[in-house]
């Protein structure tokens, strides 16, 4: 089997929801999966999508046994797809608001750009997330239908939308809350990988759309290619929460956790880092330091000007060097 | 819910959600009388890829088709240009995709993919209610919202009667036509046809506060930035009044590329914003100080000689004689009675003497080489008699009290950070300052922004391998001049700023908020000075006084949320429009301003117009490449000009009206003849020859280009396309280059890139050289404790997708104002609770949201929230009130005169002051 991989550089990470809008115009608009983000982009330290979904359970045991903790997450934690009233206020003259057709309390994004911190010490970053495409997937092994299973070319994990009876088991199971349930069809419904489109040659449109040229593609045996140069041999890109066993092929370059400097109480720089190592690792795991470690390095020599094959790579001149098809 | 809604079609309810997310029991119950297959094939292992069902898979295969593909770009209100292939299934655009096609330079990241969360929710935006489908007619009272539709033909017939009737009754100039932005012959409809009527244009960028008339005093154009590729080559940003994180999406990774190659990034902010996040080092700087933080830059290259002597003295005119006894340049009339006031002196060391310096505007000699001339930068000397001294000198002298040390209780900015960030400043070898909208909409941005280029100039970086970017500008594109006027027919440029100050009475909001007292102590003069000044400003004849003399009696404004981008919403709207009998609004979409209108005409969709957007932020022009004609009875706005001007031209006719004299601007009023001369007689009738015809009239274009954009989605410009130099193949685009190689004049009185202005009011305002203008800081009244910050939003390009269902749900779906979570406790807010923020000048509410990026004393709320989205019909702009600064009422000098989109007050009030409460 295949596996394709991606690579989200988070320092490149601008927060600016373009694959989430290219996911949702894609796939995600219509038929009951409205209120579905198979690509989500959360601000970190923050609740997620769906909210507190690291709570949610699921996922392998130490010793590789489905892990019988996992719940669904109530409507509440994904937010309510509200409507609006333009109709009414703006041509009709019957309504003097445009408003939401029910208070919102919670929705995709809720807490953006919030973090934590004291001014001007605080912090914040963005973590995108889609289905991590695992090489275990606690869905697949959850699903009494066997509905679930990974494609050999690609190896990416997919839910066959005639199969499935909608039990739920892959909603529960998957750490990551990246299975959702369609109340129109009574299927599950997930990232697809956009395999109609990987099938004709063009990347996922989370990735080939993503503005901040964030996101790299390509299979994971490709050694020439930018996901196996980033994961295995710089490693520089880690998996989230590996600690769920479910083999993510989602890699993260983390964020730089140093900079900007901070300061003391009197407004001189400190040394302090901004954001806490401990934070790090709570999300990508003990590879983090020795991240950001090789990470420094290479940065520092182009600083004083002398090549690095590291930094080339997350530049990433062109459409060709982020992605390998 | 709105039926007529597409994608609300199956919409499940919520009754509905929680009876089927009910875990297991209820998956089973659903789907127990599902189990009907017949024959079962044994799956072996799904985890090996070992799966006999994989037909189902074609499901999704069908939903990535589509019928037809074309191009697309959106741009109302934004800088930038994208091209984007719209996908069409039915007739109908169901989505978009950035193109990603350009062509990548040496050594230089490319540009793909272009394009933001907001181009790719367009589609889904257009088909919302607030998007226009026919001609409507006012039947209830202004604002009312309550309308009916009317016929291209009524709403034409009562447009063109109206102009008429009022060229006739109140004379030519009491018609205001407002241009809509960005798309070329979308804009250029409007402003022909202004032109054509005689009518009332005003300067859209001093309305929006966006012009950059301090930095106009250094080089000619203040507006002017390398295209964003360019950011690549630098080795130090300052991300200065921006937060290009946020505001400049498709651009942004060049920001975070150009530190993976070495460069540093510095952001220079109250707010903590996503700017700061991707920086090396964040300055955060206490709102409204930033020209005492820029003179503390300055004030360290110059005592630690960080500045590049022989740059300066060929570049600058900061070795340029100065009478000491009167603070004026000395002047070649200084000696002769004949002498050209436009031509200055150096003092040159190698003979002693005072030598006429090459390149003014006096000068003969059109370059700024100086040959034998070794002129002094210090000193101070006498020339035939008169004690003069260099502007260098003076400069010296005035920046010395801001050291680091001393602007810290000002600024906030403690003295090692400053020292650090000069010492960066001192050592990189490409610096490029970033200045953004926010500098001018303070009081202190005109002082502010000559510090800054004053920055970039010193260390010799400006126009060689660093720039000082002030946004962005249009092409050099000369057939979108031509068909933007017709010669003989100027019409009458404003200041909307001025404009707005008259016919909204936003002297008297602004006198009636603002203590003249405490203004005159802080800032030298008040409210009423500022009255008086703008008068004296227009009695001389330095700004045009159009606003004095005529009024807006018809109002034609095409694409600009008219009363969102001011200040005192209802103030404002109410006073304008008690001078206006016809308001006309032209747009796709029903915005604010739109509610108040008498006709409102239905504009094509960003889907349904050819046209082209031109900008420098890349080298590509972009293609509005009509992927559909126009739905409904919606028209491109080049045709709107068109059937308006036929319509005038018949009912002129038929009225035996012909030409009506317009002796003020020198010109006439063709009326019968509108039509012929809008359209060259029939030859720009048509959308695709005034599109033709610009692009094959332009040199930077030419025959060919218009074929290759409809092909393309984008075509590159050629090298004459860049208005201050040209644009090379192989490198990005950097201003100013010229000067430097060529040594060719900036278009300044000096010709030089020009730090000292000794104009009258700038002596009498204390402004003379790049110094702070006043203390800094909050200018409103004290008792409210707050300032309020209403940057451009990552949700909307202003007002453009603000509406946007798919977006508002990645928001809080309603206007949020955020705040310091110790603030909020300190006012007894919760998150999620609705405030009211106020002052005397008005208020507005928004739900409360907490942000620990922020400064306590800051309310942060992002704008292009409309008006009917906020309680009360209230709105962000309701508690703002602006100020004049007179330094920009300045003309008569050199290259300081009024221009529009160039030299006129800017919409100045960030200085606000507010106080919120739980509502």
């Amino acid at each position: 089997m295949r596996q394709v991989g991606y690579v989200f550089d988070l320092n490149k990470c601008i927060g600016c929801h373009t694959c989430t809008m290219a996911c949702k115009q894609l796939w995600t608009n219509r038929d009951g999966r409205e209120y579905m983000y198979w690509n989500n982009v959360e601000t970190r330290p923050g609740t997620g999508y769906p909210k507190n979904w690291e709570q949610k359970g699921g996922g392998f045991d130490e010793h590789g046994q489905l892990r019988a903790d996992g719940n669904i997450p109530a409507p509440e934690a994904y937010g309510e797809v509200w409507n609006y009233n333009f109709q009414e206020v703006l041509l009709d003259g019957t309504s003097n608001q445009v408003v939401p057709d029910k208070t919102p309390t919670a929705g995709p994004n809720w807490d953006e750009d919030q973090g934590k911190g004291k001014y001007p010490n605080g912090h914040y970053f963005y973590l995108p997330r889609i289905c991590n495409h695992c090489s275990n997937p606690a869905c697949l092994a959850a699903c009494p239908r066997q509905a679930i299973y990974k494609r050999p070319e690609d190896g990416l994990v997919v839910l066959d939308q005639k199969r499935c009876r909608g039990y739920q088991y892959c909603v529960k199971a998957c750490p990551y809350g990246k299975v959702y349930f369609n109340l129109q069809t009574g299927k599950s419904a997930k990232c697809i990988g956009c395999y109609p489109r990987i099938e004709k040659g063009e990347p996922p449109a989370c990735v080939k759309q993503c503005t901040g040229r964030v996101r790299f593609w390509g299979y994971r045996d490709d050694t020439n290619g930018p996901i196996y140069k980033l994961v295995d041999k710089w490693k520089v890109a880690l998996p989230l929460h590996a600690e769920y066993g479910t083999e993510p092929n989602v890699f993260y370059v983390p964020p730089i956790n140093t900079t900007p400097l901070m300061f003391e109480e009197d407004g001189r720089i400190s040394a302090q880092a901004r954001i806490p190592i401990a934070d790090l690792e709570a999300l990508f795991g003990k590879g983090v330091g020795p991240a950001l470690a090789t990470l420094g390095r290479e940065m520092n020599k182009r600083r004083q000007a002398q090549p690095s094959e590291l930094t080339d790579i997350l530049i990433g001149y062109t459409n060709k060097d982020r992605f390998a098809l | 819910m709105t039926a007529n809604h597409p994608e609300h079609q199956g919409f499940v309810n919520r009754r509905g959600f929680i009876r089927l997310a009910g875990g297991t029991v209820a998956g089973l119950a659903l789907s127990s009388k599902a189990f009907a297959l017949t024959k079962i094939e044994p799956i072996t292992d799904p985890l090996k890829g070992d799966y006999p069902y994989r037909g189902w898979e074609d499901l999704y295969r069908k939903e990535w088709t589509w019928d037809a593909v074309g191009f697309i770009t959106h741009s109302n209100g934004c800088m930038a240009g994208c091209a984007w292939n719209v996908y069409v299934k039915d007739g109908i655009p169901m989505r978009e995709e950035q193109v990603a096609k350009y062509p990548q330079l040496p050594g230089i990241p490319d540009m793909n993919p272009r394009g933001c969360q907001k181009g790719a929710v367009y589609c889904s935006w257009s088909k919302q209610p607030d998007h226009l489908k026919w001609p409507l007619k006012r039947v209830g009272a202004r604002g009312e919202r309550k309308w009916k539709r009317i016929s291209w033909n009524e709403a034409l017939t009562e447009i063109a009667d109206k102009i008429i009737d009022t060229t006739l009754k109140r004379g030519p100039g009491n018609i205001l036509v407002a241009q809509r932005p960005f798309a070329v012959i979308s804009n250029k409809a409007y402003g022909r046809l202004a032109g054509l009527l005689g009518a009332i244009k005003p300067d859209v960028s001093s309305m929006t506060g966006d012009l950059y008339p301090g930095v106009q005093t250094v080089r000619m154009p203040a507006r002017t930035t390398s295209t964003f590729d360019d950011w690549f080559t630098s080795d130090l940003i300052l991300m200065w009044h921006i937060n290009p994180i946020v505001t400049r999406i498709p651009d942004a990774h060049f920001l975070t590329e150009a530190r993976y190659n070495g460069a540093r990034l510095v952001n220079i902010s109250p707010d903590y914003n996503p700017s700061s996040v991707h920086s090396d080092l964040y300055v955060p700087v206490a709102s409204g100080t930033d020209s005492h933080l820029a003179a503390a830059i300055v004030n360290v290259l110059i005592a630690e000689k960080k500045y590049k002597a022989d740059y300066l003295k060929e570049q600058t005119d900061l070795p340029f004689l100065v009478r000491t006894d009167n603070g004026k340049f000395l002047r070649e009339k200084d000696f002769k009675a004949d002498g050209s006031d436009q031509v200055f002196y150096v003092w040159d060391v190698s003979t002693g003497k005072a030598v006429m310096a090459p390149g003014s505007m006096g000068s003969k000699d059109k370059t700024l080489k100086l040959g034998e001339i070794d002129p002094a930068l210090e000193g101070t000397f006498d020339a035939n008699g008169v004690r003069v001294t260099t502007v260098f000198e003076r400069l010296k002298a005035e920046i010395a009290a801001y050291t680091p040390e001393a602007t810290q209780k000002t600024t906030g900015v403690h003295p090692s950070v400053v020292r650090k960030l000069a010492a960066w400043i001192g050592e990189c070898k490409a610096l490029r300052i970033l200045d953004g909208y926010n500098n001018q909409k303070h009081f202190d941005g005109f002082q502010c922004g000559r510090l800054k280029i004053l920055i970039v100039t010193l260390i010799g970086h400006h126009g060689t391998t660093g720039s000082y970017d002030a946004t962005y500008e249009g092409w050099k594109l000369e057939g979108a001049k031509e068909i933007g006027g017709v010669k003989g027919k100027p019409g009458r440029s404003v200041s909307m700023v001025l404009a707005q100050w008259v016919w909204g009475e936003q002297y008297r909001r602004s006198k009636a908020y603002y203590d003249d007292k405490q203004l005159r102590a802080e800032i030298g003069f008040g409210i009423d000075d500022m009255e008086t000044l703008r008068k004296e400003s227009e009695a001389k004849g330095w700004m045009p006084n159009w606003q004095s003399i005529k009024d807006p009696v018809v109002y034609i404004n095409a694409g600009i949320n008219t009363f969102a981008t001011s200040n005192g919403y209802q103030h404002l709207r109410d006073n304008f429009l008690k001078r206006c009998e016809l308001f006309v609004v032209a747009d796709f979409r029903v915005n604010s301003g739109a509610m108040y209108a008498d006709i409102v005409l239905p504009v094509a969709e960003n889907t349904e117009k050819l046209d082209i957007r031109e900008t420098s932020v890349t080298r590509f022009i972009h293609a509005f490449g009509q992927p559909i004609k126009p739905m409904y009875e919606r028209k491109t706005d080049w045709q709107i000009g068109v059937a308006l001007a036929a319509k005038i031209q018949e009912r002129a006719k038929a009225r035996g009206i012909s030409r009506v004299d317009d002796p003020e601007i020198k010109s006439a009023i063709d009326f019968d003849k509108i039509y012929d001369d809008f359209t060259m007689k029939g030859v720009i009738a048509r959308d695709e020859d005034a599109l033709r015809y610009v692009m094959e009239k332009s040199k930077a274009l030419g025959p060919g280009t218009y074929e290759e954009l409809l092909k393309n989605g984008f075509v590159a410009v050629g090298p004459s396309a860049g208005k201050t130099a040209p644009v090379p193949a192989d490198k990005p685009y950097r201003p100013f280059t010229v000067n430097v190689t060529e040594k060719k004049p900036y278009g300044t009185l000096t010709g030089r890139l020009q730090f000292y202005v000794d104009h009258d009011w700038f002596q009498r305002f204390g402004a003379t050289v790049p110094k702070p203008q006043y203390g800094g800081g909050v200018l409103g009244p004290k008792k409210y404790p707050f300032v309020r910050n209403t940057p451009h939003t990552r949700w909307g390009i202003h007002s453009f997708v603000r509406t946007s269902e798919w977006l508002l749900r990645q928001q809080r779906g309603a206007p949020d104002v955020r705040m310091n979570p110790k603030a909020m406790t300190a006012k007894g807010i919760r998150d999620g609770d609705t405030v009211r923020i106020f002052n005397s000048s008005g208020e507005f509410y928004a739900t409360a949201k907490p942000w620990p990026a922020l400064p306590e004393n800051m309310l942060f709320s992002e704008h292009g929230w409309e008006q009917y989205q906020y309680k009360n019909m209230t709105h962000y702009n309701m508690v703002s009130s602006e100020l004049i600064n007179p330094l920009e009422l300045v003309g008569g000098y050199g290259h300081i005169k009024y221009a529009s989109g160039g030299y006129n007050p800017n919409r100045i009030f960030h200085e606000t002051t507010v106080d919120v409460e739980k509502a």
